[in-house]
């Protein structure tokens, strides 16, 4: 990460110190947290440094990704969700079928559930509703379990993306990043963004 | 744990033979061109608490070989592992270990 040497640049996701931290809380995550017992009372903080307007576009993109996971399969959804609910037993199709009945509900909720806390958090109005205010939105600070599930939806969205887009082996992949298309640029952006979470989340 | 002291009437011979069924299975994640390779190495860290070194050496072997052996255990062990990779939106799936 070369944000040292590059002044001026301020990076979409942050890990934020633990002293200069403690006074806003905006955890509204912590029951979805299951994953990582991290204790969001005394785990690291992250701070998300977007704009009002890629806000309001990234609770949008999350808005359709929760359509597609809660809506009737069809024709055209169901490759992208066979993207997003892979086949876990290749070769047995009786043990496949009774992972997907058993599991592929409550993959659907724990989605889901990420889906609507990252959203609240992108939203002003859920700010609001947790007392911070409108001002504060932008320098409120996330837990880690937040900031995974803000990565996990993200990363969600832009397997959907590259799958409709077609991208299916690292040649296709590396065509996409000289792509100019409006859904290669976004495909990129998300990339992008994620790639910054995971280096707050890995504490670099 | 039992809650009740009556004794209970137990099918043992489909236990054994589940028990006998029940080989190692293995977590093999397979190789997707849009997973950022960071954020594969990452979610194997998180997951499994490996270290640097071998989620990126995990990571690598399925980008250069197609796939590679994340975990293994027994059937229920396996199931929720991958359960846990399909949360996070890696391909992984299991099989017997051979």
């Amino acid at each position: 990460m070369s944000s040292g040497s590059d002044r001026g640049f301020v990076a979409p996701v942050e890990r934020i110190d633990h002293d200069c931290d403690g006074d806003i809380d905006t955890d509204i995550n912590s029951d979805t947290d299951h994953d990582h017992e991290t204790g969001s009372e005394n785990g690291p903080r992250f701070r998300l440094n977007f704009d009002p307007d890629e806000r309001a576009f990234l609770v949008r993109l999350l808005a359709e990704l929760k359509e597609l996971l809660t809506s009737e399969e069809t024709e055209a959804t169901a490759p992208l969700l066979h993207r997003l609910f892979p086949p876990a037993f290749h070769d047995d199709p009786d043990k496949e079928a009774e992972y997907q009945r058993l599991m592929r509900e409550e993959l659907v909720a724990s989605r889901v559930a990420a889906i609507d806390s990252v959203s609240t958090l992108l939203s002003p109005a859920g700010a609001e509703d947790d007392g911070v205010g409108t001002a504060a939105t932008q320098h409120a600070t996330l837990s880690e379990g937040d900031t995974m599930a803000f990565m996990q939806s993200l990363n969600a969205i832009r397997l959907v993306l590259g799958t409709m887009l077609d991208i299916t082996d690292d040649e296709s992949s590396d065509a996409a990043e000289t792509g100019d298309s409006y859904e290669f640029g976004l495909y990129d952006h998300l990339g992008w963004i994620l790639e910054f979470t995971v280096r707050a989340l890995s504490g670099s | 744990m039992p809650t009740t002291l009556e004794p209970v009437q137990v099918d043992e011979p489909a236990v054994d033979e589940e028990l006998a069924n029940d080989r190692p299975w293995v977590v093999i994640v397979w190789n997707d061109p849009i997973n950022l390779m960071s954020y594969v190495t990452f979610v194997l860290k998180s997951l499994f608490g490996y270290s640097d070194e071998k989620a990126t050496a995990l990571m690598l072997d399925v980008h250069h070989k197609g796939k590679a052996v994340v975990a293994s255990g027994n059937r229920e062990e396996a199931e929720m592992h991958v359960y846990r990779l399909h949360e996070h939106s890696l391909w992984a799936s299991m099989e017997h270990d051979e």
